[in-house]
């Protein structure tokens, strides 16, 4: 009941600070200038009566309230006006959005797993070599920019081995999306956005079991007659576990915002440079919805790792007193 | 724990070797194949062959190249081997394809025909859509002509049709305003239904359309060539608040309560501004006219010279009222009087201080001047006169699907009018040489042959059919391209790569690229129209104002730059920004920023055509040579370094950095003199761009590095600082019009290629416009200051004509008083000659500096040619028309992967 309760209060506050978030975003967004291209024997107007059409010429908050009904009333985003003209905003996000999910997921599945082994290699091999070789290569893989790799992948397996294709294969469908020509295609960005994850991981997961197993539990479960590896998976691990799962969360979160530069290296058609642009380009539909979305995202993300807390770990309780 | 991580290593191992395994194991099994045709499988076709590749399993359909390759789809090589043993392969033989691979890095944002805007919108319009009439080579190939495409003869004069009553504004005009156009009847949509006059009347009428705020209207009605009544049509019933003259032309009461008082000269009050600018007081707002606080007070100047200061508060406070509001108020009505009676020689121009709410005359469609005469017959009235060349030149009309567009044209909840045509494939239908088959937004575009092309039909293959191509003097056939893939490939490093592994047949380049491939024989240099240039502020109150900021001071009526620590307003001396000019080493400029492009001396690029009869650039009449060689300092004759004009034109770099040494002395001792700067003054100038990026910083690095060079050995040495200022955005064009920044460079006009007396403009339009293209727009070209005396021979003998630069571009342009200079109203020379003295007279002012005209440059692969080896403008090199192929699609793979590493070398 505590749970329920609490879990209803942070969804509560959620929208609240939703609500907030978007308003800011909108007003803010409407207060940059607009700055119109001279283009010889374009008529100015045109461009000035279609914002007239479009409302611009309103108070903020009455386009602001414009904006919420069609959204909230008719489940309307709009258009894109600056950027895909003509075509519904929410149409093109949903055209996008896969590319960067597919990348980042297969990522996610090589670096995970692989991080948290090496990260419990190294803990286990606590200040021998492999632990050195380990933090070592740790520190130059998160140092080094994942574009750095995404340059020296690309040149070494698609140019000069031949191995893959430069450029992601053409999707149209979900099933060209889950298609074994894409994954092939995809790998080289995988790798790419890989080697920084899976260091991350590794640094983290040492640090962490480290503490663990240094821990007086430890010995006790040792005492009690657990073998080494018995009292590290079944001990060790799952305490160690209750800061890295969130981080899980986290990097599963950063995923939807896609990477701007792997995924113009490898044309991977994502959401990465969307946001971006509808800024430079005042596409304030684009704007708003990829607002919405992540700071959707983003908060419930937060609700999500803060309850996962209590799953992970029996002893966290959330909204108890 | 030791067992555990053994297991562990265990399975990594094994993981590894599977990948081992798999890369590894890549020796390819060698299979022997029996061809059959799907449509008779008992018929063996094609010899067996021995290939390696991928064993298949059971029956694989797909496509046979006639050089016996086996492919998924047609013309493109699946794997490069084939297949073995008793395993029979079941396809059909296609023709050789030949596939044209291009790459774009940004997606067109709607290739609406109606609603496109950048270049990168329109590249799916380039192979899917043709005008009346296109550019294609002469007889001889060494010239351009205009030729009917979609149009099926040259079009014919009808005025007098339409010239009978003013329905068209037109009434008693006897040519060159109304033509009949002939449809072609052979020309259909991709999907083979015929096009119709129908089709261009329902599109005009869309595009004319208010509620769609199309941006192409504009190109029909604010053009240089026009259709009757389009604008009417346009605004029809549009209401708004415009200059009272625009409504009213007697001012009397009944009209106080309409009439709103505007006392914001700088931004609404056109008409006076314009008058005193135009008479020559263009500094109405003096220096010197300052209050008691200090603060400055407009001082009005009438037509006679005589000035006119007030209470600059007292009448700022009747801002916005209306007429009847300020009467009602004795104090008001006092100051409004006094104005009246100082400004007024002329009946109503009360109305000069005044807005008013107009309403556009309803205008119907009935009224624009587009008509279909029969199915295949279309008349178009143009509202200004059209001769020669420029007839077939500028008659043009876009075309979208009825049936489609009306289907996706779509109102929401808040009455906005939007469509989605032109955004898929599903969404668009053309009508040219090519179609679009495939578009996956951000990846990918795909065009193949329009069947249903008239082009490709026998009976026009007298046009379309073969030519003689420059790089082998054989014939090859037009359009040779049967599918165009363009993929998204948005980082150029990996553009690099695929072009080398021959997955690209284009790679156009920057300029560490250019500096890699640039002696390859595959490398193309396309030249533009544009020229691109720099601006230098030399605006004193702009400069002073801000040269007061620097040295951290309120600017006063008696600031005094001579004592102060930076200075700006030396730009106010002619010298100095003269000298700014010579010190540009334009081939360094190029070299550093802008491969492809060549240096500029003048305002205009040698692609702009003057002469379009006979195809002569602007710059090779040599009134123009004269002009620039003038402009440079450069002479020519008996004693001069060059004998010839041609010689000394050709010789003209833009670099004289010892005369721009000595220009800088003179400019600071003309400073000191003027009190402008003292001995120790340290002239400090910003650099002004778009965004701080790497790009960006190379160019202030250029011209930093110019400048330096410029001021060593002179009294600046030491003494001057170039900011790099980012600070103002990318509306940098707009900073510098405003005085907001000192220099900034990188300015270019593009519409002008075949037309540079209205391209000019864009020089001379502040003198009438408060929002004008003029980056200089603080110099009004319409006063005394900028008359230009040409001597001209019109036919009574040669005698000296004086006009200011703007009235001789209204001469030119044909809306001057006295004058009319329009195409084939006086001979192409002496447009050219009076043109050419107006772009001295502009670049005497130092404040625009030409830096480079506009170019590219590309490696084209080796499969295929260009149908021209040298760029001509309309025509480029051939265009996809005219591209001509080495090798088919299997050929090139086989091709590729014949290479050492399957890498290309250019």
């Amino acid at each position: 009941m505590y749970m329920f309760k609490y879990i209803l209060k942070r969804i509560g506050l959620m929208l609240l600070t939703f609500f907030v978030i978007m308003t800011m975003c909108f007003v803010l967004v409407k207060l940059l200038p607009v700055v119109d291209v001279k283009v010889f024997g374009q008529d100015a107007n045109i461009i000035k009566m279609r914002r007239e059409a479009l409302g611009y010429g309103k108070p903020i908050m009455e386009q602001y309230f414009i904006f919420l009904k069609s959204v909230i009333v008719h489940g309307n985003w709009g258009v894109g006006e600056q950027m895909y003209t003509g075509s519904e905003v929410i149409d093109i996000f949903r055209q996008k959005l896969p590319a960067t999910i597919l990348v980042n997921v297969y990522s996610m599945i090589l670096s995970v797993p692989v991080g948290l082994l090496f990260g419990i290699y190294a803990a286990l091999k606590k200040n021998k070599w492999q632990d050195h070789f380990i933090s070592t290569s740790v520190m130059i893989f998160v140092s080094v920019p994942s574009y750095v790799y995404a340059f020296l992948i690309q040149y070494l397996l698609c140019f000069k081995l031949g191995w893959f294709d430069f450029i992601m294969a053409p999707c149209e469908t979900l099933s060209d999306y889950l298609s074994w020509t894409t994954f092939l295609s995809l790998i080289p960005a995988i790798l790419s956005l890989s080697f920084g994850t899976i260091a991350g991981f590794t640094r983290y997961t040492r640090a962490e079991l480290t503490e663990v197993l240094t821990s007086d539990f430890m010995l006790l479960a040792r005492t009690k007659g657990l073998t080494k590896s018995q009292a590290t998976v079944r001990h060790a691990l799952r305490n160690a576990m209750v800061p890295i799962f969130p981080m899980i969360i986290g990097q599963f979160v950063g995923i939807l915002s896609g990477s701007l530069i792997i995924e113009s290296i490898f044309s991977i058609p994502g959401v990465g440079g969307l946001y971006v642009q509808s800024i430079n380009l005042k596409d304030y539909n684009f704007f708003m919805l990829l607002s919405a979305f992540y700071t959707f995202i983003g908060l419930a993300a937060n609700i999500i790792v803060d309850i996962s807390y209590g799953i992970i770990d029996p002893r966290i309780r959330m909204g108890a007193r | 724990m030791k067992s555990l991580l053994k297991k562990m290593s265990l399975v990594a191992l094994l993981l590894v070797a599977v990948v081992v395994a798999a890369g590894c194991g890549d020796k390819k099994a060698k299979y022997t194949v029996t061809y059959y045709s799907i449509s008779n499988p008992t018929q063996a076709i094609g010899q067996e062959q021995v290939v390696e590749g991928k064993e298949p399993s059971g029956q694989v359909s797909g496509y046979f190249l006639e050089g016996g390759l086996f492919t998924d789809a047609a013309g493109t090589a699946a794997f490069s081997g084939v297949v073995e043993g008793n395993v029979s392969l079941y396809g059909n033989f296609v023709k050789d394809s030949f596939t044209y691979q291009g790459s774009f890095s940004l997606s067109p944002a709607t290739f609406n025909p109606l609603q496109y805007r950048s270049t990168t919108d329109a590249v799916p319009l380039d192979y899917t859509t043709l005008g009346f009439y296109g550019f294609t080579y002469n007889a001889d190939q060494t010239g351009f002509e205009l030729a009917p495409v979609m149009a099926a003869a040259d079009p014919v004069d009808v005025t007098a049709l339409y010239a009978v009553d003013n329905k068209y504004g037109i009434e008693g005009k006897t040519s060159g305003y109304a033509f009949r156009i002939a449809l072609n009847r052979s020309a259909t949509w991709e999907n083979g239904e015929p096009i119709t006059s129908e089709d261009y009347i329902y599109t005009m009428k869309e595009l004319l359309d208010p509620k769609m705020g199309n941006y192409r209207a504009a190109n029909y009605y604010n053009a240089s060539t026009n259709i009757a009544n389009a604008k009417g049509y346009f605004y029809s019933g549009q209401k708004g608040i415009g200059e009272a003259e625009m409504t009213y032309s007697v001012f009397e009461e009944a009209i106080y309560d309409k009439l709103i008082f505007r006392w914001d000269l700088e931004a609404t009050n056109k008409f006076i501004k314009g008058w005193i600018c135009g008479n020559g007081y263009d500094a109405y707002v003096k220096q010197g006219a300052f209050g008691p606080a200090g603060e400055i007070l407009p001082l009005l100047v009438n037509g006679l010279g005589a000035s006119f200061s007030f209470d600059d508060a007292a009448v700022k406070a009747l801002d916005g009222k209306t007429l009847a509001e300020i009467v009602a108020d004795p104090a008001s009505k006092t100051i409004v009087d006094e104005l009246f009676a100082f400004w007024c020689t002329e009946p109503n121009e009360e109305l000069n201080f005044f807005e008013a709410e107009y309403s556009m005359p309803e205008v119907s469609f009935d009224q624009v001047g587009l008509i279909a005469v029969d199915d295949y017959t279309i008349d178009i009235v143009y509202d200004n006169e059209l001769a020669g060349f420029y007839i077939k030149y500028s008659i043009g009309l876009p075309l979208v699907n009825q049936g489609l567009y009306s289907k996706l044209k779509v109102q929401d909840e808040n009455g906005v009018w939007s469509t989605t045509y032109g955004s898929s494939v599903e969404t668009y239908m053309g009508y040219g040489p090519y179609k679009m088959t495939q578009y996956i937004v951000d990846q990918l575009m795909v065009f193949e042959r329009n069947e249903n092309w008239f082009g490709y039909q026998a009976a026009f293959a007298d046009t379309y059919g073969s030519f003689v191509a420059e790089f082998d003097g054989q014939e090859h056939p037009q359009y040779q391209t049967s599918r165009i893939t363009l993929r998204y490939v948005p980082e150029i490093a990996t553009r690099e790569q695929m072009f080398l592994k021959g997955e690209l047949d284009a790679f156009g380049m920057t300029t560490e690229y250019f500096q890699k491939y640039k002696s390859s024989v595959r490398l193309y240099n396309a030249t533009g129209a544009s020229t691109y240039y720099g601006i230098i502020l030399s605006d004193y109150d702009s400069l002073v104002a801000r040269e007061a900021v620097l040295n951290g001071v309120e600017y006063t009526p008696d600031y005094k730059g001579a004592d102060k620590q930076y200075n700006k307003t030396i730009l106010t001396v002619t010298e100095f920004r003269q000298a700014l000019t010579y010190a540009i080493d334009r081939n360094k400029v190029v070299a550093n920023l802008y491969p492809g492009g060549s240096p500029a001396t003048s305002l205009y690029s040698n692609l702009i055509i003057a002469d379009p009869d006979k195809g002569l650039s602007f710059n090779s009449f040599n009134e123009t040579k004269e002009a620039i060689c003038e402009f440079w300092g450069v002479k020519y004759g008996e004693g001069e370094d060059f004998a010839t004009l041609d010689e000394a034109y050709a010789a003209i770099t833009g670099y004289d950095l010892a005369s721009a040494k000595k220009l800088v002395d003179v400019a600071v001792d003309k400073a000191i003199e003027q009190g402008l700067m003292g001995p120790n003054t340290i002239v400090r100038l910003d650099y002004c761009g778009s965004t701080d990026s790497e790009t960006e910083k190379k160019w202030y690095n250029t011209f930093n590095e110019c400048f330096v060079e410029l001021f060593k050995g002179t009294k600046l040495e030491g003494k001057f600082i170039y900011d790099y200022n980012t600070n103002l955005g990318s509306d940098f064009g707009g900073a510098i019009q405003s005085g907001l920044a000192d220099t900034a460079w990188g300015f270019g006009w593009s519409g002008g290629e075949l037309d540079p007396y209205d391209l000019f403009q864009v020089y001379v339009d502040a003198a009438v416009n408060d929002d004008p293209y003029q980056y200089d727009k603080w110099i009004n070209r319409n006063t005394k200051d900028y008359e230009v005396t040409v001597n001209l021979d019109l036919g009574e003998g040669a005698q000296d004509y004086t006009y200011t630069v703007f009235e001789w571009y209204q001469i030119l342009n044909g809306t001057h008083d006295e004058h009319n200079f329009k195409y084939l109203k006086v001979d192409n020379a002496i447009r050219a000659k009076v043109l050419a003295a107006c772009e001295l007279r502009v670049l005497q002012d130092y404040t625009h500096v030409p830096l480079m005209n506009q170019g590219s440059v590309q490696l084209l692969s080796y499969k295929c040619n260009y149908g021209k080896e040298t760029y001509m403008f309309g025509m480029g090199f051939g265009g996809l028309r005219y591209i001509t192929y080495n090798y088919s699609d299997a050929e090139w793979a086989a091709y590729v992967k014949a290479q050492p590493n399957g890498t290309l070398s250019y």
